[in-house]
């Protein structure tokens, strides 16, 4: 045990605010400081100025495999379909759904209008061309290849700021900048460049900050937390795997808060208190602040209907100008000849003079009663008209004034609205027939009950044909039913089943309509109807006037609500098959690509592939770092420290940061069940790559604070450790520059390639590029 | 340096108590001098995130606190005591019901092919099952009877089920003292473990459970076992490596080794006596009077304890389950031929071995399990077929399996030189030998699947025509097989393993394991699918031979034919079989999907949402229920725990340490050791997709019964002796009420309707009051037309089981009782039940509908091949079907295919790595 240690158990000075025991980069600062005191004048300048030169070159070299032929290909290429078609929308203003929260593609719109695009072009298909249709698209990819170009510079100046060694530090961006994935992501009008470099900048941001510590509440300590607190609320405003650096960082949080409270440090509750209320007011109220302030933005640019808008409740779509609900929305009224379409399979509620036929396949019998199905097409058969349920004289002679097609006044015709809860009979218009359901098994789905009609004097069937017209989401029984914005359920009042319909077709007798018929469980959403058309009314400028006066105005947090729940649904349900998904364990290992785009005449291709060597090192840097946690730390239980205590510490304290960030940003897809693409792994493939980095240090850099920088543009005492160091850092980078330039053809999609080298290239043979043969 | 000098005061035969941890020694150092900030402990400066969390994370194992358990007379008087009470309990009215009840259906069944030696499978080890059958044979059951459905009578038949229901009865008791004895050895005293036995004893779901032919009650009794055994194993800390401390490992590691033997949730167990384990191992490396090599006995006498012994188990049970079934029977077909031909009677195939041209061959789907490859004349119906000629696979051997290797469209096989035998990446047609037509696929969806990588297969061909070029597949050998040369170069019959890739759609022929509609008479839908993995599209010959009139003139002699080389399976050996069974257990197990009504998912169970219908009669049923105050008690406890654990830690960092009366480490380490085993036996469900029941959460609520009655015994701590008896009382008395109130349902009693009603606490409690108990049930048929009737049978199909196939009816009605399901089988079987029609609505119309009427047989082979053009990607109804002549469709079709495609037209036609992103798909960004 040595002297510096046991001081650190004294509180070091009145201003700190809470003191530390063992603060690694406090003793480095000590010794590095007084080191670089006593002996700058043997050094050169080189050396001296090595971290700016470091950077400048990372710099540099990021910026040309960036930049390198950016305007090549010229057509769309994999997601810039999305993308760019959702920039387009921004310029347009018109309203469009994503899964994904609005920055990255405001971000991207933004460079669009920066540089005078219209959003005239809608990215339909990959392979389109660029030029031909008038896109700016080199400032667009220009635009979003900032942030691309970004990332390794950031990963020198975390890595420096770690307090590693500029060869270290240097180490990891040169990985990162010569990395065939994330250099095919970085050129491309994609999300994750721009996702990833707040990742990174909040990472940073954190790593400042934590060096402050010892300065709590000053005025850089804030400005450092508060910067974290809104990298961290980009991060998550450009994709919600954002949340997953929210954990890291908010783990790394708790676990410093952990120390604080600890009696030991002399930390009194009330500035225990202060800390976690600073902390929690930048690193959540800060971001969910932003996080909603962008989704105000969006709102506020995309004013008007778009192909976003069918997601939405109707109240949510009357906002948008122009939307075709507010151009369609009446009043319904008794004696109305209307048609009803399933919400979710788009049929509509039809009957016709066929019968059910008397035995089914299965051998069980029908009622033989007229068939009730669902037709993709409207015609005359799904007419209903709909009618009070006893007979009422008034309404008798408004229907025959209606018929008879005489112009009635507003306040009479409003008498006959029909209101949610509203007990009705509809009367089939083709046959003259009541819908009716009953107590007999369906043609295909024998637990559910048949839909037949009745004839209007049935009296036997009277209480079958009775319906409750239930509006979806009404308050209280003034909601009116509408067309086009109600969505309503059919609910039988004698047997509480609601009209249902699936996509099974029934078989020749059916005419391969739907089924239709009563579900049990009349709540389930499956059950909600619209009514589409009235017979005889088109909207006319002055309906649309009033239309429009009666529209609810919705605030920005209803309608931030009801969106961000429809992309949480919208997520979780993105399960379609792709080609090219891939499970988590496979991306580490690097056995399979996505293919980005191809052109068949050339024999071009991009497809999306990490430098293999550059994977497989970091695998083994994570498994050796693990080895290395497992050995120090068996032998601290027999008491034998074999590491230096400043190294072990560094270790365990950056080291295990680094490894939780790897694994914060990757383990948890193991556990989503939707989609998922080997791009998914690039946040998480940085951290890898530091963590090579990480372990480099750990072996060659002996005689720690030496080596350490603690800025991008700190000054350095010492650069090479060892020969062996040299050879050792030289092997990895030249391995991974020259296994990134051999793949480059993938990632610039500039060079053709016969089939042999094409083949050449299949390191696995589950690397599937095109042109094989 | 201080805390590992505390650690090492941790030796054997020291002063301390044994097994007590560095852990406790330092905490014990703190809590000495509270106040003094300890510069001098280093330790914690070098400490990392890692050992931080060891040291906070209490992974305690139960009793390292009591150093012994003073077994005294009282404990033995106690212990006969419950174990009477606990007999009691499980044994009453264990005749009734006189019926099959519930998933007896399985495991009756089974207990009876142990009788008989008949092949059976089964998703869970077979341990408990052949308990069954040792009870039943002890019993006198002779396996006849066959449990066929539920409400099946049992005196009728004869079977002695009492006896059968005894042995998990007995079990069940056991799990009563078993109880006792686990508290105990965690260092409680005589009050606390009485109160948790009897809180076990009286516990709904644990009897209604042990008193069924089901497997639970001895995977619960296992479970108990096992952690009894490790809590006795942790009181011999201070006498280790004696024979009280080996039996007590060695004994621990049996249980769980019998758990797992009964059920798969078995293995939970692992992790969680592991977990303690490594926490222990980990802070005896701390202890440095320990040498290494001591330390390696440790480690090597828990290896040996708790990984070796449990296997050997394991494996011994499936040795005698193999050895006990050695005739064959109908789930044979569900292994591999390899297994098959270890049964006695069972498949004993002998064949030529060499393929030719000409050969005719049966094909076997090699990991499938399923069958052959099939074909048999009836058109495929399914709305974006072909509607050519079905191709499937058929699980039995018969003339429609036979195909007529050919080569390939436009060529001939020189056969002038003897018969050739097909090679490796041959092109092939294969010729179905009954209808003639060939193996065909081509760009139609098959029936079971819309994803744009499958296709159809069908028979396809008609006189006068020769065929195509999508009939051509190739033969992609995998791998031959060692002990045959020339197996990897040429096809042989068994040896050769290989998978069939259409030419032009350059998919491979796979085994989809889906059941396809009546239309197609249920076999095994078998369709082309690109990109697929080889497990499911391997296949092997299993029968060749060449016809002696197609094996050309020069060697046309039959006797030439008897000499060629034979082939034949090899048998599987028991280590085989064991990993075959394994497998097999591991698949359906995954795949294990359905929608029992009584199904539950974990996040339900513990607090008792609802419970599982068994069985119902006439004014009584069964219903798998728990006893409430015992659920949520024990949930309570849990969180309880939880909860104080937290705050405990927080309040250590201010060191601030609660004595909590005095009980402070025996709470932590023997709740929280139970939590820990409980979250071990709960949470894993989470992550399980299968269909789950209630009944999978016992294990895990024994665990928190436990934790339950630590807890009262904490809050009871500081009062005075008589009032602790006072709540242990109150405690025991209301859940004994608890008990009574639902022990009609466990047990059968007959009941009052608005007792039933009343007894529904929650809404979510679905006991049927009004079925079982409802007015008019015997004499008159139930006023319910079809649909009513379906459900409630729908209601009832066993659990637990192989698929559930809703097409098959179940057998009882729970709640609807016997004659709800006679109902329900009634309409069925007559089409309709003639009293559930209203009259008149039942026959006017007959005349014109006539039921019998079907649409005719599609035999348009004509209107052929069809080309059909990819539209919008989600919208598959959209695709239209452009019809080409049969004259044209042989090399224009693939023409055609690469062209709407955008593909360029080469002479391979179709590349089959598109070059789609993800512009044709929904977005599918995270």
């Amino acid at each position: 045990m040595n002297a510096g240690e046991q001081q650190a158990y004294v509180r070091p000075s009145k201003d700190s605010r809470y003191n530390s025991d063992e603060k690694i980069p406090a003793a480095v600062q000590n010794m590095s400081s007084k080191a670089s005191a006593r002996g700058s004048e043997g050094i050169s300048s080189f050396v001296r100025n090595s971290s700016k030169y470091a950077f400048a070159l990372v710099a540099t070299l990021s910026f040309l495999t960036r930049y390198w032929k950016i305007w090549d290909p010229a057509q769309v290429v994999f997601d810039e379909v999305h993308f760019g078609k959702f920039a387009s929308y921004y310029l347009r203003r018109q309203y469009y759904f994503d899964v994904h929260p609005p920055l990255a593609k405001m971000l991207i719109a933004l460079g669009g209008w920066l540089v005078g695009y219209d959003g005239h072009f809608l990215f339909e298909k990959i392979g389109m061309e660029y030029v031909s249709n008038g896109v700016p698209y080199i400032m667009l990819r220009g635009w979003v290849a900032i942030f691309g170009f970004a990332l390794p510079p950031l990963v020198y100046m975390i890595m420096a700021e770690s307090g590693y060694s500029v060869v270290a530090s240097l180490l990891a961006a040169l990985l990162v900048t010569f990395d065939n994935a994330l250099v095919t992501q970085g050129r491309l009008i994609l999300l994750d460049n721009i996702m990833i470099f707040f990742m990174l900048a909040a990472v940073y941001a954190y790593i400042r900050f934590f060096k402050l510590r010892y300065k709590a509440f000053s005025a850089s300590w804030w400005t450092w937390l508060l910067a974290t607190g809104a990298m961290l609320g980009c991060v998550v405003s450009c994709k919600l795997v954002g949340l997953f650096t929210i954990s890291l960082i908010g783990g790394a949080v708790l676990y410093d808060l952990w120390r604080i409270i600890d009696i030991r440090r002399g930390t009194t509750m009330s500035e225990f208190a202060s800390h976690f209320i600073a902390r929690a007011f930048a690193l959540i109220a800060v971001p969910l602040t932003l996080y909603l302030s962008f989704f105000y933005i969006h709102f506020a640019i995309l004013t008007n209907t778009g192909p976003g808008d069918g997601y939405h409740t109707s109240q949510f779509q009357m906002q948008l100008k122009g939307n075709h609900m507010t151009k369609n929305s009446f009043d319904v009224r008794y004696g109305d000849q209307i048609t009803f379409r399933h919400r979710d399979t788009g049929v509509y509620l039809e009957s016709s003079n066929e019968r059910y036929p008397l035995r089914y396949d299965d051998q069980r019998v029908s009622s033989q009663g007229q068939q009730v199905t669902g037709a993709k097409k409207l015609g005359e058969n799904g007419f209903w008209m709909i009618k009070p349920i006893h007979d009422i004289p008034e309404f008798e002679t408004f229907l025959t004034r209606r018929l008879a097609g005489e112009e009635i006044p507003e306040d009479e015709l409003n008498e006959w609205n029909v209101y949610d809860a509203d007990l009705v009979q509809l009367e089939h218009v083709g046959t003259g027939t009541n819908l009716r359901t009953h107590d007999v098994a369906s043609p295909m789905t024998p637990t559910n009950m048949e839909f037949t009609t009745a004839l209007l004097n049935d009296t036997k069937a009277y209480d079958d044909s009775l319906w409750q017209v239930l509006i979806d989401g009404a308050k209280g029984n003034s909601t009116q039913l509408k067309t086009s914005s109600s969505f309503i359920r059919l609910v039988s009042n004698k047997h509480g089943v609601a009209a249902w319909t699936h996509k099974k077709k029934l078989p020749e007798w059916g005419h391969e309509h739907q089924e239709i018929n009563g579900n049990k469980k009349p709540d389930e959403k499956g059950n909600l109807w619209t009514v589409t058309q009235i017979r005889g009314r088109k909207a006319t400028a002055e309906d649309q006037e009033k239309i429009k006066k009666k529209i609810v105005p919705m605030g920005f947090l209803s309608k931030y609500t009801e969106l961000q729940g429809l992309m949480i649904k919208h997520n979780n349900a993105l399960t379609t098959v792709h080609p090219f998904q891939s499970t988590p364990i496979t991306w580490p290992l690097m056995t399979r690509g996505i293919s980005f785009w191809t052109n068949n005449a050339e024999r071009k291709q991009i497809y999306l592939l990490g430098n293999p060597i550059g994977y497989w090192m970091s695998d083994l840097a994570m498994g050796m770092f693990v080895m290395v946690l497992v050995v120090i730390e068996l032998c601290r239980r027999r008491n034998e420290d074999i590491v230096d205590p400043l190294v072990k510490r560094h270790l365990l304290r950056s080291g295990l940061f680094i490894a939780f960030a790897w694994l914060a940003h990757y383990v948890p897809f193991f556990l989503m069940g939707r989609s998922l693409f080997l791009h998914h792994y690039l946040p998480a493939s940085i951290f890898a790559y530091m963590m090579l980095a990480v372990l480099f240090q750990v072996v060659f850099v002996q005689e720690y604070p030496r080596y350490v920088v603690r800025r991008w543009n700190g000054r350095a005492r010492a650069l090479m450790p060892s020969v062996a160091a040299v050879a050792v850092l030289g092997a990895i980078v030249a391995l991974q520059f020259v296994t990134f330039v051999y793949f480059s053809p993938l990632v610039y999609g500039t060079t053709g390639l016969t089939p042999e080298q094409v083949n050449a290239r299949r390191w696995l043979p589950t690397y599937d590029l095109h042109f094989q043969k | 340096m201080t805390t590992s000098a505390g650690a090492t005061t941790n030796e054997p035969g020291g002063h301390m108590p044994k097994g007590h941890s560095m852990r406790g020694s330092a905490n014990d150092n703190k809590s000495a001098s509270p106040s003094v900030p300890k510069v001098s402990q280093t330790d914690s400066s070098s400490s990392s995130v890692m050992s931080d969390s060891v040291q906070v994370v209490s992974f305690a194992p139960p009793a390292p606190y009591h150093a012994k358990w003073a077994y005294t007379t009282t404990d033995t008087l106690a212990l006969v005591l419950i174990t009477l009470v606990a007999i009691l309990v499980r044994c009453y009215k264990l005749s009734t019901p006189d019926k099959v009840v519930f998933d007896e259906v399985h495991f009756g069944k089974f207990a009876g092919k142990y009788l008989n030696g008949t092949y059976f499978y089964d998703l869970h080890p077979p341990l408990a099952k052949m308990m069954f059958a040792a009870a039943g044979k002890m019993a006198g059951y002779d396996g006849v009877f066959d449990f066929k459905s539920i409400g099946l009578d049992y005196i009728a038949a004869g079977v002695p089920y009492v006896g059968m229901r005894l042995m998990p009865a007995l079990l069940g008791a056991v799990t009563v003292p078993a109880t006792y004895v686990t508290v105990r050895a965690c260092g409680y005293g005589l009050d606390t473990g009485v109160l948790a036995s009897l809180l076990v004893c009286f516990e709904n779901g644990l009897v209604t459970q042990s008193r069924l032919i089901l497997l639970d009650s001895p995977l619960v009794f296992f479970t108990v076992l096992s952690l009894a055994c490790w809590a006795m194993f942790w009181t011999r800390q201070h006498a280790q490596f004696t024979p009280a401390w080996w039996f007590w490992l060695v004994s621990t590691g049996a249980m769980m080794g019998c758990a797992a033997s009964c059920k798969w949730v078995g293995l939970f167990l692992f992790p969680v006596v592991g977990l303690s384990t490594v926490a222990d191992l980990w802070d005896k490396i701390a202890d440095r009077s320990l040498t290494p090599a001591r330390w390696a006995a440790h480690f090597l006498a828990r290896a040996v304890g708790l990984i070796l012994v449990p296997l050997a188990v394991y494996l011994f049970w499936f040795q005698v389950h193999f050895a006990l079934l050695y005739k064959t029977g109908d789930a044979a077909g569900m292994m591999t031929t390899e297994f098959q031909t270890t049964l006695a009677g069972g498949l004993n195939v002998t064949t030529d071995r060499d393929v030719y041209y000409g050969s005719e061959i049966r094909m076997r789907t090699t990991n499938g399990r399923n069958g052959y490859l099939h074909s048999h004349a009836h058109a495929w119906q399914h709305d974006k077929g072909s509607g050519q000629q079905q191709v499937t696979i058929y699980g039995h051997a018969d003339q429609n399996n036979l195909w007529i290797v050919e080569p390939a469209f436009n060529t001939t096989a020189d056969a002038s030189n003897g018969p050739v035998p097909v090679p490796k990446d041959a092109t092939i047609r294969l010729r179905h030998k009954t209808t003639g037509k060939y193996l065909h696929s081509h760009d139609k969806r098959p029936a079971l699947s819309s994803q744009d990588t499958k296709f159809e297969l069908s028979g396809y061909g008609f006189d006068n025509f020769a065929g195509d070029s999508n009939d051509n597949f190739r033969i992609e050998i995998l791998h031959g097989d060692k002990h045959s040369e020339g197996s990897d170069k040429h096809v042989q019959a068994i040896y050769t393993r290989f998978r069939l890739i259409h030419s032009n759609l350059h998919c491979a022929v796979y085994n989809s394991r889906k059941k396809l509609p009546k239309w197609a008479f249920e076999q095994i839908e078998v369709n082309c699918m690109r990109n697929c993995m080889p497990r499911m599209s391997t296949w092997h010959v299993e029968y060749a031979r060449l016809p002696s009139s197609a094996s050309g003139a020069s060697a046309s002699a039959e006797g030439d034919l008897a000499a060629r080389p034979q082939a034949s399976y090899r048998k599987l050996g028991l280590w085989g079989k064991i990993a075959e069974y394994n497998r097999l257990m591991a698949d359906s197990n995954g795949s294990l999907t359905g929608d029992h009504p009584f199904a539950a998912r974990p996040q339900h169970w513990p607090w008792l949402r609802r419970g599982t219908a068994y069985w119902g009669g006439r004014g009584n049923f069964i219903y798998q229920h728990g006893n409430p105050l015992v659920w949520w008690g024990a949930l309570g406890s849990v969180l309880l725990f939880a909860a104080l654990r937290s705050v405990l830690f927080v309040l250590d960092k201010r060191r601030i340490r609660p004595g909590l009366f005095g009980q402070r480490r025996k709470y932590l380490s023997a709740a929280g050791f139970f939590v820990v085993a409980w979250a071990g036996h709960y949470v894993p469900f989470f992550l399980m997709g299968r269909e789950l029941f209630v009944h999978h959460y016992f294990p895990a609520l024994w665990m928190a019964i436990l934790v339950l009655a630590f807890t009262l015994d904490l809050f009871t701590a500081g009062v005075p002796r008589f009032a602790r008896l006072a709540a242990y009382f109150a405690v025991a008395a209301a859940v004994l009420y608890a008990f009574e109130t639902f022990s009609y349902i466990t047990y059968a009693r007959t009941w009052s309707k608005d007792a039933c009603v009343r007894t529904r606490w929650l809404k979510t409690w679905d006991f049927d009051c009004e079925h079982a108990f409802g007015g008019v049930r015997s004499t008159e048929p139930p006023p319910e037309s079809t649909p009513k009737a379906e459900a409630a049978a729908d209601k009832v199909a066993a659990v637990d089981k192989v698929v559930v196939d809703d097409t098959v009816p179940a057998a009882a009605a729970v709640g609807g009782g016997a004659d709800a399901v006679e109902g329900a089988e009634k309409a069925r079987a007559d089409g309709g039940n003639e009293e559930g029609i209203p009259a008149e609505i039942g026959v006017p119309f007959a005349e014109e509908f006539n039921p019998e009427e079907k649409p005719e047989e599609e035999t348009s082979e004509a209107a052929a091949d069809a080309v059909y053009v990819k539209p919008e990607y989600d919208d598959p109804t959209a695709i239209k079907v452009a019809q080409a002549s049969p004259v044209q469709a042989p090399e224009s079709v693939a023409a055609d295919i690469g062209r709407k495609s955008n593909q360029p037209a080469t002479g391979e036609t179709i590349d089959d790595k598109k070059p789609v992103g993800s512009a044709d798909d929904k977005h599918v960004e995270l």
